[in-house]
C-alpha cells in the first residue's frame, strides 16, 4: 500500500515537473516571439501590461488546444488523469480553448492599436467586441453541460473578480477624484478587468483543488 | 467536509470516471469531493447515497454537535 502511494506521488511529481517545464518553455518561447515581432521600447507600461495579459490568455488557449489535438501528449501537460478525460471534456475544453485564444489575441491587438499604428483603432476595438461575442456564444452553447462544481467555480470566480476589481476601482477612483493619484487610463481599466478575471479563475480553481497534480 | 466516497467507490471497483458517468458529473468533481475540496449539493449527495445503497451520513462525516440549550 505504501509502495503504491509512493509510486503515485512520484508519478504526480514527475507530471508536475513536465507541466511546469512545458508551461515555462511555451511561455518563454511565446514571450520571445512577441518581443521579436514588437519593439517593447515603443510601448508604454499600460500597453505592455495589456499585451502581456493577452499573451497569457493566448498561450493558455493554445496549450489547451494542443492538448485536444494530441490527447496522449495533452494528458501529460494538462492537469487531467488520462487522455480519456480529455476526450470526455472535449466540448468544454474546445470552447475554453477558443475563447481564451480569441480574448488573448484581441487583448494583444488592442495593446498595439493606435492611430497610424499597425493595428488600427477600429480593428483593436472590433477585436475586443468580436472576442466578447465569441466568448458569450461559447458560454451560452456550453452552459447546459456544466456540472454543479463548474457552476460553483464560475460563481466563485465571478464574485471574487467583482469584489476584487470593484474594490480596486473604488479606491483608485476615489484617490484620483481627490487628486491623490492619477486617474486610471482606459488600458489600465481593460488590464484590471482581464487580469482580475484571470486571477479570480486561478484562485477559485486552486481552492477547488483543480491545480493539484493528478 | 470529510467523506468516505473514495472508500465506497473503490469498494465497488469503480474508477472516478465510472462514478462520474453514473452521477452525470465530471471526473474533476468526483476528485474534488474525494479530496475534500468540494462539498456536493444535497441532490448530488443523495444520488451518491442511492448509488451505494446507504445513507448520506454514511458517506459524509459532519463533526458538528448541537449545543445544549442553556435554558434547560
Amino acid at each position: 500500500m505504501t509502495n503504491v502511494s509512493t509510486e503515485n506521488n512520484a508519478q504526480k511529481t514527475r507530471k508536475l515537473a513536465v507541466q511546469l517545464i512545458s508551461g515555462g518553455l511555451v511561455g518563454g518561447i511565446g514571450s520571445y516571439a512577441a518581443m521579436s515581432l514588437i519593439d517593447p521600447k515603443t510601448m508604454n507600461v499600460d500597453q505592455i501590461i495589456v499585451g502581456g495579459i493577452g499573451l497569457i490568455y493566448l498561450l493558455m488557449g493554445l496549450f489547451v488546444g494542443f492538448g485536444l489535438l494530441a490527447p496522449k501528449l495533452g494528458s501529460k501537460i494538462l492537469n487531467v488523469e488520462d487522455e480519456e478525460e480529455i476526450r470526455e471534456q472535449r466540448r468544454m475544453l474546445t470552447g475554453s480553448s477558443i475563447a481564451m485564444a480569441t480574448i488573448g489575441a484581441a487583448l494583444a491587438a488592442l495593446a498595439l492599436a493606435a492611430p497610424g499604428a499597425e493595428v488600427s483603432p477600429l480593428a483593436g476595438f472590433g477585436g475586443i467586441v468580436a472576442a466578447l461575442v465569441v466568448s458569450v456564444a461559447i458560454t451560452a452553447r456550453d452552459w447546459k453541460y456544466y456540472d454543479e462544481m463548474m457552476w460553483q467555480l464560475s460563481r466563485d470566480a465571478g464574485n471574487l473578480a467583482f469584489c476584487g476589481i470593484g474594490t480596486i476601482l473604488m479606491l483608485w477612483g476615489s484617490a484620483a477624484a481627490v487628486g491623490l493619484a492619477a486617474a486610471p487610463t482606459p488600458l489600465a481599466l481593460v488590464a484590471l478587468v482581464a487580469g482580475g478575471m484571470l486571477l479570480a479563475i486561478f484562485v477559485s480553481a486552486t481552492r477547488a483543488g483543480l491545480m493539484m497534480p493528478r | 467536509m470529510e467523506n468516505r466516497l473514495k472508500a465506497y467507490r473503490e469498494g465497488v471497483g469503480w474508477s472516478q470516471g465510472e462514478l462520474a458517468r453514473r452521477l452525470g458529473v465530471s471526473r474533476q468533481t468526483i476528485n474534488a469531493v474525494e479530496t475534500n475540496k468540494y462539498d456536493p449539493s444535497l441532490p448530488l449527495a443523495l444520488r451518491m447515497a442511492k448509488l451505494f445503497a446507504c445513507q448520506v451520513p454514511d458517506i459524509f462525516i459532519d463533526h458538528w454537535e448541537a449545543e445544549e440549550n442553556s435554558n434547560d
